[in-house]
C-alpha cells in the first residue's frame, strides 16, 4: 500500500520536473529570439541614419568616393543579408567601413564641425552603445540557455527534444581583440 | 553573483506576495481589534445585546479577513500611483530641460541602458536640483519607472561613471527593489500620517472631555489603531532592512553585468560617498530609495546582522572592495583614478579669452562704413545682404557680402534659425544670440556681451566648472563684494529696472541676487529671466564656487 503510494509520489514529482524542464527551454528559446530582435532594432536604426551621414559628407569628401562608397556597399550588404552569422558578419563589416569614414573626416575640420554631421555622429554613437547593450543582453540569454543545454539533467531535456546551442554575438575584427598600446 | 531574469521575477513574485500579505495581516489585526472593540461597545451600551459573547466567531473572522485583503489591494494599488507623485514632489524633481546639454546626455544614457534590459521598461529621467551626489528610481506595477539624478551627480561625473550609476538603478528597477520600495516609502508614509493622525486624536484631549464610558472605548480604540500599526509598520520595516542591503550589492552586481564596466560604478560610488549626498534636502523616509544613503550614518559602515538590520545601505567598503575584485583591481587604483581625473578636469578648464574676434566693415545704405563687426554681430545686424560692399579688417580685400565665404552662415536661413534667438537685448536692442554656457541654453548680446538666463538654471550654472577665472573676474568679485554693504544702504533693496523682460516685456526688478552673491542683476518676476550685463555672470559663478553653498533660489 504505502509503496505504491510512494511509488505513485515519485512519479508525480518525476512528471511535474520533466514539465518545468520543458518550459523552462520553451521560455529560453523564446528570450533568445526576443533579445535577438532588441538587436535588429537598434541594427535597423543604425542602417537608417547612414544614409542622411553619406549625403552630409558627400559635399565636402568629394575627393574619397571610396570611403563612402564602402560605407553604402556595407550598409546595402547589412540591410539585404539575414541569418544569424551572416548578419553578425556583415554588421562588422559596416563598423569597419564607418571607421575608415570617420578616420578620413578628421582630416576635414570643415566637416567636422559642420552641424548636421556632429549631430549625426552623435545619433550614430548612442547607436552603437545601444547596438552594445543589445548584445550584452542578447548574449547574456543565449549562455543561460547554452548552459541550461549543457548541464544535467536539463541536458536530457535538451537531447530529447533536439535544443541546439544558439551562437554568440562576437566580434570578429582581430584589431578589436588586440588590447590598446597606450604610449605616454 | 549571476543572477538570470526568470529567477529575478519569480524573486520579484514572491517579494510582492509577502508585503502584500504583510498588508493584509495588518488590515486583518486592525479590524479585528476594531470589531472586537465596537462589539464590546455595543454590549456595554445597548441592553439587549447583554448576555453576548465578545468573543469573535469563525465566520466573523473570515469576513473580517475577506474585508481586509480587499482593503490591503485598494490600498496598494492607491498608494503606489501616489507614491511615485508624491516622492517626486517632495525632491521637487523636474524633467529634462532637452537644451541644456548634460540633461541630454542623461536621456541618452538612460535610454541606452534601457536597452540592455530588453526595453520592458517605460524609463523617465528626471534631475532632482541639488548640488548634492546622488540618485534614485521608483516603479510602478505597469513596469513604468523613475530613475532620478542630482544636479550635482550630473556634472561631478563622467559618462561612463553616469552610465554606471543609471544602471545600477536600471537593476532595481529590473529585479522589483523599486517597486518594493516605492510601496514601501508610500505605505511608510501614509502608516506614519495615519499613527501621527491616531496619535493627535489621543492628545487633543477632545475625546476625554467627552464623559461616560464612550470616551473611554474611543481612547483605547485610538490607542490600539496606534500600536498596532507601530507595530506592524516595525515588522515591516524589519522585512524591508533586513533585505535592503543585500539588495544593493546584488544591483551593483547586476549593473556590472548589463554595462561590462565595474570600474566605472567603483569610481562613481567613490566620489558619491566622498561628496555631500543630499542629507537635509532628501527626507529620511526616502533613504532607501538611494543609491547612497543621503545621511551619513555610522551604522551603514558595520557589519554583522543586528548592523543588517539597522540600516538601508551596506558599507561603501564592502560595495568597493567586491567591484573591485571584478575587475582585478585595489580600491587604492580607484581613488587614484578619481583623483587624477578630477585634476585633469580642472586643468581643462575654459579660461576667459579674447573671444570672437572683430573682422570686417561693413558699408550701410548711405556709404558709411560701420563696424567692426564679428560674425555673431553680423548675424544679427538687420540691414547686412549678399550685396552689402565688405571690407576685411585683417588684409586688403573689398568685395561683396556673397562673396566672403565667412560670412555665408549669416545669410544661411537655416543655420542663422538655430543661433539667432527671437528675443531682443534690452540694453543694445538687437536680437540676441542663443548659446550655451557651460552646457545650459542661455541668450546672449553680441554687442554688449550681456546675457540672459531663466533663474532655475542659476543653480546648474553653479555646479558645473567648465569654466575658469582670471585675475579679471577675481577683482570684479571682490570689489562687488567691498562695494555692496555701502550701496545696499543707498539703494534699500531691490528697484524698479529701466529694462523690460526681454521675453514677457513685463517690468523688471534690479537687485543684487543676494547679500551672500552682491552682483546686480535684473530679475523679471512674471517669467523669471534674469539678465546679467557684461561679466556678471562670470563673477556670479565665480563667487558661487568660492562660497561652495549653492543658493537654491531667488531669496
Amino acid at each position: 500500500m504505502i509503496a505504491g503510494f510512494v511509488i505513485l509520489a515519485i512519479l508525480v514529482i518525476l512528471i511535474i520536473s520533466f514539465v518545468a524542464m520543458y518550459n523552462r527551454f520553451a521560455h529560453l528559446r523564446n528570450q533568445v529570439r526576443n533579445a535577438w530582435a532588441g538587436i535588429e532594432v537598434q541594427l535597423r536604426r543604425r542602417h537608417d541614419l547612414i544614409p542622411n551621414l553619406v549625403e552630409t559628407a558627400k559635399g565636402y569628401l568629394e575627393h574619397e568616393k571610396t570611403v563612402l562608397e564602402n560605407v553604402v556597399k556595407a550598409r546595402q550588404q547589412a540591410v539585404d543579408v539575414s541569418g544569424v552569422q551572416d548578419k553578425m558578419q556583415a554588421e562588422n563589416m559596416l563598423t569597419q567601413s564607418l571607421r575608415s569614414l570617420f578616420a578620413v573626416v578628421e582630416n576635414y575640420p570643415d566637416l567636422k564641425a559642420d552641424r548636421t554631421m556632429m549631430s549625426l555622429q552623435d545619433e550614430l554613437t548612442s547607436t552603437e552603445n545601444k547596438v552594445a547593450f543589445a548584445r550584452n543582453n542578447y548574449n547574456d540569454w543565449v549562455t543561460n540557455l547554452n548552459m541550461t543545454i549543457d548541464r544535467f539533467p536539463t541536458n536530457v531535456i535538451a537531447n530529447m527534444f533536439g535544443y541546439r546551442k544558439a551562437d554568440l554575438f562576437e566580434i570578429e575584427d582581430a584589431s578589436v581583440r588586440e588590447a590598446p598600446k597606450v604610449k605616454f | 553573483m549571476a543572477l538570470t531574469y526568470t529567477e529575478i521575477e519569480q524573486q520579484k513574485n514572491t517579494r510582492i506576495l509577502v508585503f502584500f500579505l504583510v498588508v493584509v495581516l495588518f488590515y486583518f489585526l486592525t479590524a479585528l481589534i476594531l470589531l472586537t472593540l465596537v462589539k464590546g461597545f455595543l454590549i456595554v451600551y445597548m441592553d439587549e445585546l447583554r448576555g453576548v459573547s465578545i468573543h469573535i466567531s469563525g465566520k466573523e473572522a473570515i469576513i473580517t479577513l475577506l474585508v481586509a485583503v480587499g482593503a490591503a489591494g485598494v490600498h496598494i494599488a492607491h498608494s503606489v500611483s501616489n507614491a511615485m507623485k508624491y516622492v517626486e514632489g517632495s525632491l521637487a524633481a523636474q524633467g529634462l530641460d532637452y537644451g541644456d546639454r548634460y540633461h541630454k546626455r542623461l536621456a541618452k544614457i538612460v535610454d541606452e541602458v534601457n536597452v540592455a534590459t530588453g526595453s520592458k521598461y517605460r524609463v523617465r529621467p528626471v534631475v532632482i536640483p541639488t548640488v548634492a551626489l546622488n540618485a534614485f528610481s521608483m516603479a510602478d506595477r505597469d513596469n513604468n519607472a523613475i530613475i532620478g539624478v542630482t544636479e550635482g551627480l550630473l556634472s561631478k561625473l563622467t559618462r561612463q561613471q553616469l552610465q554606471a550609476v543609471v544602471a545600477h538603478e536600471m537593476a532595481h528597477v529590473a529585479s522589483g527593489d523599486s517597486l518594493q520600495t516605492t510601496i514601501g516609502c508610500a505605505l511608510f508614509g501614509i502608516y506614519a500620517a495615519m499613527a501621527a493622525g491616531a496619535m493627535m486624536g489621543l492628545r487633543s484631549g477632545r475625546y476625554v472631555r467627552r464623559s461616560g464610558k464612550g470616551a473611554g472605548a474611543i481612547i483605547l480604540l485610538l490607542a490600539l489603531i496606534y500600536i498596532t500599526l507601530g507595530v506592524t509598520q516595525f515588522f515591516y520595516r524589519l522585512i524591508r532592512f533586513a533585505l535592503s542591503r543585500e539588495r544593493e550589492i546584488r544591483a551593483d552586481a547586476i549593473a556590472v553585468r548589463l554595462t561590462r564596466d565595474p570600474i566605472s560604478l567603483s569610481e562613481a560610488l567613490y566620489k558619491v560617498s566622498s561628496g555631500w549626498r543630499g542629507i537635509g534636502y532628501i527626507k529620511r523616509d526616502l533613504a532607501s530609495l538611494f543609491i547612497v544613503n543621503p545621511a551619513v550614518d555610522p551604522r551603514d559602515e558595520r557589519e554583522g546582522w543586528l548592523a543588517n538590520l539597522q540600516s538601508t545601505h551596506p558599507p561603501i567598503r564592502k560595495r568597493l572592495k567586491i567591484l573591485t575584485r571584478m575587475a582585478h583591481v585595489g580600491i587604492k587604483e580607484i581613488e587614484e583614478n578619481v583623483r587624477r581625473e578630477i585634476e585633469r578636469r580642472e586643468g581643462l578648464r575654459e579660461m576667459p579669452g579674447p573671444g570672437e574676434q572683430p573682422l570686417w566693415m561693413f558699408s550701410d545704405a548711405e556709404g558709411v562704413w560701420q563696424g567692426p563687426f564679428t560674425l555673431s554681430q553680423a548675424m544679427v545686424v538687420g540691414w547686412l545682404t549678399p550685396d552689402t560692399w565688405v571690407k576685411r579688417l585683417e588684409g586688403e580685400g573689398l568685395l561683396k557680402a556673397k562673396n566672403e565665404p565667412l560670412l555665408e552662415p549669416v545669410f544661411d536661413s537655416h543655420l542663422k534659425a538655430a543661433r539667432v534667438s527671437d528675443l531682443v537685448c534690452p540694453v543694445c536692442r538687437q536680437k540676441m544670440m542663443e548659446e550655451e554656457y557651460e552646457g545650459v541654453p542661455v541668450q546672449r548680446c553680441a554687442f554688449c556681451r550681456g546675457m540672459l538666463v531663466g533663474w532655475r538654471m542659476l543653480p546648474r550654472i553653479g555646479v558645473r566648472t567648465e569654466k575658469g577665472f582670471d585675475e579679471r573676474i577675481e577683482k570684479l568679485a571682490a570689489y562687488a563684494e567691498r562695494d555692496h554693504p555701502a550701496k545696499a544702504r543707498e539703494t534699500k533693496g531691490r528697484r524698479l529696472s529701466p529694462f523690460k523682460c526681454p521675453r514677457c516685456g513685463k517690468e523688471m526688478q534690479r537687485g543684487d541676487y543676494s547679500d551672500t552673491y552682491p552682483v546686480e542683476v535684473d530679475r523679471c518676476s512674471a517669467c523669471g529671466m534674469v539678465w546679467f550685463d557684461k561679466d556678471e555672470l562670470e563673477t556670479f559663478q565665480y563667487m558661487l564656487e568660492k562660497k561652495g553653498v549653492v543658493p537654491e533660489g531667488w531669496d
